[in-house]
């Protein structure tokens, strides 16, 4: 892709623009994490993959600036709620340790998988950052894999606790695998591994495998998404999460951070 | 530190290149070796990488504090086996100095030492 058309530029940015807000979230979110993880190791490794989420975040927004999008800063402390396409699961509220390392493992897989799609993509600048992000997130699928271990089999109460967050964030998945643009941003390049039956299917695959690994219940298939997959137009949580998120930033809009 | 037999203490090693020795750089708790070395990564090689990292648990090792006559004993009573033992300096300046061979050197050596 020498000289990328209007049409697949477009189509580039809804697809990049889904995974950089997804990373942005994450890494916000497991930030919230710092200091009440189970123990000091793991404070420490959590609040690394959260930076190293939000490095990707950076990453990938810094590519959208190359076509022609705002710069990062712009992106994260200005965009309003209705123009952010992250997956609903990427801002949810969290409850228990258990729900995050649920939700993490999730990410993970579905991350793994979708990195894989857009490397079809012929775009070096998207391949390239993809390859520097490959060594942690690899990292990150390793250790949230390690964890669901531990709590699948740690006994009944742990494992309890594995079970209800399952339960409870099955249903939100079903966005992840939405891309945010028109149908067209994906169906551009000849590559079936970005349409999100595929991703979905790939997904059920090594979950439906790991969780009867470690003897969990597989709640069936991830359900399809609806048409407002990955907009939040009319979310009434995503305008306080940006708020908050921003508060430190808006005590001094003009300063230089 | 509370004592905690399901999280065990590792101890920390790592390897900067293959010819380094591996170097202690502290210690972790973990539920088993792999997590070990996962979250050694995180605490101790954020901003540098490593040819190898070793986790040991705590409890393999032996201690010489625990078996006093095994502990070296203080170097200044081992003088002798300082290079600083033996003062050749002197002969060698000698035997340069007055151009002598090497069996007059062995001769004043034998008939005992003379600076």
């Amino acid at each position: 892709m020498k000289h990328p058309t209007t049409i697949q530029i477009t189509a580039l940015k809804s697809l990049i623009l889904a995974m950089a807000d997804d990373e942005w979230m994450m890494g916000d979110r497991g930030a919230t994490w710092l200091a009440l993880t189970p123990d000091l190791e793991e404070d420490l490794a959590m609040s690394s993959i959260s930076q190293d989420e939000i490095g990707h975040a950076a990453l990938l927004y810094t590519l959208l600036e190359e076509l022609g999008e705002p710069g990062a800063d712009t992106m994260v402390y200005e965009r309003g709620p209705e123009n952010w396409h992250h997956a609903v699961i990427a801002q949810h509220p969290t409850h228990s340790w258990a729900e995050w390392v649920v939700r993490r493992y999730c990410y993970e897989v579905f991350d793994d998988i979708r990195r894989k799609a857009l490397a079809r993509i012929p775009y070096p600048p998207l391949i390239a950052s993809l390859k520097k992000m490959d060594a942690e997130e690899s990292y990150h699928l390793l250790h949230f894999r390690s964890l669901m271990s531990m709590l699948a089999r740690g006994g009944p109460l742990s494992r309890s606790y594995v079970d209800t967050a399952i339960l409870a964030d099955w249903p939100l998945l079903a966005d992840l695998f939405e891309w945010g643009g028109r149908d067209e941003a994906w169906v551009l390049w000849d590559a079936g591994q970005l349409a999100p039956s595929a991703m979905r299917s790939a997904f059920d695959l090594v979950v439906q495998r790991d969780l009867i690994a470690w003897e969990l219940e597989w709640p069936g298939p991830v359900r399809v998404a609806d048409r407002a997959a990955r907009h939040h137009d009319n979310s009434k949580t995503l305008p306080e999460l940006l708020q908050h998120m921003r508060e430190v930033r808006h005590i001094a809009l003009a300063g230089n951070w | 530190m509370s004592a905690r037999p399901d999280i065990p203490v590792y101890e920390v090693f790592s390897q900067k290149d293959a010819l380094s020795f591996a170097t202690h750089v502290g210690s972790v708790r973990a539920p088993s070796p792999e997590m070990a070395l996962q979250l050694a990564r995180e605490a101790y090689f954020r901003r540098e990488s490593a040819f190898d990292i070793w986790v040991i648990p705590a409890s393999s090792i032996t201690h010489g504090r625990d078996f006093r006559h095994t502990l070296p004993s203080a170097p200044e009573t081992k003088a002798y086996r300082m290079p600083q033992g033996y003062d050749n300096g002197p002969l060698w300046k000698k035997f340069k100095a007055h151009a002598q061979t090497i069996e007059d050197v062995a001769k004043e050596m034998s008939n005992g030492r003379s600076d």
